[in-house]
């Protein structure tokens, strides 16, 4: 799905038009309302945005959408060839920037390739849904446990740290790895630093 | 020497005088004046102009003897004496008007000014040499009013002429402004004054006045208009290259338009069975894109044209709409929300509307380059047009930082704020006002303001 989002009317159908003949699924819009009211997160889709919106910046827009964890890739259009614009946007994680007027080859290349992303960030992100799901499962104990096997530190220090037997945090650790899902401690560790367990002590709902 | 004597001169009386003995005491002074020069009798009167002022006394004497003065005697030499007093009081007046002559030519002459008067009866002028040397007219050529509307540009005669038969039918005075065509093939311009003296019986009898070559002057008004133009235009071509990422805009969306919707059309026209409907429909787009970017093109030829003002009713808020369109793209890249408030009920104006929406844009734009160090969302310019007292206003407003505590600096020429303005941007604008018989001042509300009655 291609979501199209420029505030000129006679732009935005020409714009569907060339899409629509290349195959592609697209959605018109010409107000940032009307489209955050449409986009659902759970597509697998991009966005191609014109970055002068008359009610919100199209970086704004951008940063928005990160915000809210959004997988969406965004190509940029442009009316100047605005060179510190393009970087941040760049920078900010944009997909593609592309001047106005835009030719076709490049927007269908642009459009392919931030679908493709897409597809790869949703996947990452269904990925991190279903860990973050399995990480609300963990007792608050099994989840201090975690951090501190994902600190690196051994049982027996756990247990003097919690003050209990080292039997207790060995029975832990194997429900963490259960519920958790990972076979090994290289797994947890990769997956804890994914979701930003152990870097402060209880950012993670 | 005749203290008694003077006297009675002065009293315009004649003094007959038969015998020193007769000689009232008081004489006693003038009587022995007379001893000392040997004066038997005499006979004094005084010469009087016609207005009764003493130019002097003449005398008569006798040395050898004594001798009485005659009723019809003194009666006569009295006649003399009068004669005598015209002679010189004309004298005097002639030599008097010489003088004045002499000096009013010498006057003329140092402000290059040719004198004249043209006979009504004859048509025929005297003039002074310089007059002579500004029209080019020979030492000794007899000058006829025809000569010289002969020498006047053919398309300024006729006003000439009408000028000239208006003022002798009025008796008044006359100023006016011309073109001579000089044999040598220069043309000057002249300016005339006049005016018409009557005759006793009250007829216009002449016309009287004074030339003057203004063609300098009139070169250097003519300078100055064209420096005020050119400034005016360099300005314009300021304000253009601060529009010029505006305008590139303008042109890029209908040309982005054109491109996506033709590429669409190949697309389409390469496929099984193409979708020609759709294609009707993406051509008719094209067209309509192409004639709006025409219209961009239009509205700039407009706007940056110089040429003369016309004059025309027009709606000030259609004038402000129009330059609007015209910087949409600008504002929106600076980040800039209008807030307009205008009138409904605006009655129209008389203007010209090319100079009124280069007052808008230029307005406009200083608003929004004052807003330029403002944080995003608080760049809010204002629009405003209403109706006060009978006059027209309109402000442009912005929430900049304000303005400087003498605001008639900012409509002070080579003044500017900005790094690359030229300081004429109000200049021109309040004199576009002052052409249109308004007023443009700036005011510092808690924020900047400026306004525009017409």
């Amino acid at each position: 799905m291609v979501y199209l989002l420029d505030d000129e009317p006679d732009l935005v159908k020409a714009l569907t038009r060339l899409l629509r003949a290349k195959r592609f699924e697209v959605r018109a819009f010409t107000s940032v309302r009307a489209f955050l009211e449409a986009y659902r997160p759970e597509d697998t889709a991009c966005l191609v945005l014109d970055v002068a919106m008359p009610e919100l910046d199209g970086l704004e827009l951008q940063r928005r959408l990160t915000q809210q964890e959004s997988p969406l890739p965004i190509i940029f259009l442009t009316g100047h060839g605005d060179i510190p614009m393009s970087v941040r946007a760049i920078k900010a994680g944009a997909a593609d920037f592309l001047t106005k007027p835009v030719d076709a080859a490049a927007l269908v290349a642009a459009v392919r390739a931030a679908l493709q992303l897409g597809e790869t960030r949703h996947a990452t992100f269904a990925e991190t849904r279903t860990w973050k799901a399995r990480l609300a499962r963990l007792t608050p104990r099994e989840r201090e446990v975690m951090e501190h096997v994902v600190a690196g530190r051994l049982n027996k220090q756990i247990a003097a740290d919690l003050g209990t037997g080292e039997q207790n945090i060995k029975l832990h650790r194997a429900h963490v790895m259960e519920k958790m899902g990972v076979e090994s401690l290289a797994d947890l560790v990769r997956v804890a630093g994914r979701l930003g367990v152990g870097r402060s002590t209880n950012n993670e709902a | 020497m005749f203290p008694w004597c003077l006297k009675q001169l002065l009293a315009g009386k004649a003094i007959p005088v038969s015998s020193l003995d007769a000689l009232p005491p008081e004489a006693g002074r003038d009587r022995e004046s007379w001893l000392h020069f040997g004066i038997k009798s005499n006979l004094t009167f005084p010469l009087l102009t016609a207005g009764g002022q003493l130019l002097g006394g003449v005398s008569f004497n006798t040395v050898r003897k004594a001798r009485s003065w005659p009723e019809e005697f003194v009666t006569r030499l009295e006649l003399v004496a009068q004669i005598f007093a015209n002679a010189l009081a004309r004298q005097r007046a002639d030599q008097e008007l010489c003088e004045s002559e002499a000096r009013l030519t010498l006057a003329a002459d140092a402000a290059a000014a040719g004198l004249w008067r043209l006979d009504l009866a004859t048509q025929c002028f005297w003039i002074t040499n310089k007059a002579r040397e500004l029209f080019a007219f020979g030492a000794d050529e007899v000058v006829t009013f025809d000569r010289f509307l002969s020498l006047v540009h053919p398309d300024d005669r006729e006003m000439v002429r009408q000028k000239v038969q208006q003022v002798v039918q009025c008796k008044g005075e006359i100023q006016v402004e011309y073109r001579i065509l000089r044999p040598d093939g220069r043309l000057r311009w002249m300016k005339s004054q006049g005016r018409v003296h009557a005759g006793s019986s009250g007829q216009p009898d002449y016309l009287m006045g004074v030339t003057v070559d203004i063609t300098e002057q009139r070169l250097a008004e003519l300078e100055g208009q064209r420096l005020r133009d050119n400034l005016a235009h360099l300005t314009r071509v300021n304000t253009l290259g601060a529009l010029s990422g505006s305008l590139a805009h303008e042109l890029n969306q209908p040309l982005g338009i054109i491109l996506s919707n033709a590429q669409a059309a190949q697309e389409m026209l390469s496929q099984e069975p193409p979708d020609t409907a759709e294609v009707q429909a993406i051509l008719t787009d094209i067209v309509k894109a192409d004639r709006r970017a025409g219209e961009v093109i239009e509205r700039l030829r407009a706007l940056f044209k110089g040429g003369q003002a016309s004059l025309q009713r027009l709606s000030l808020n259609a004038v402000i709409e129009e330059v609007l369109r015209l910087i949409h793209a600008e504002l929106l890249s600076r980040g800039i929300t209008v807030l307009r408030e205008l009138a409904s009920d605006l009655p129209p104006v008389l203007g010209d509307r090319v100079q009124l929406q280069q007052l808008a844009l230029n307005l406009i734009l200083n608003a929004a380059e004052a807003m330029s160090a403002n944080a995003p969302g608080t760049r809010r310019l204002h629009l405003r047009t209403m109706l006060h007292l009978n006059q027209v206003r309109a402000s442009v407003r912005d929430e900049g930082e304000g303005l400087p505590a003498d605001v008639e600096r900012l409509f002070q020429p080579l003044y500017t704020t900005k790094p690359q303005g030229l300081g004429m941007g109000l200049v021109i604008c309040r004199s576009v006002v002052g052409a249109h018989g308004g007023r443009l001042w700036a005011e510092t509300h808690p924020e900047g303001r400026r306004r525009v009655p017409l």
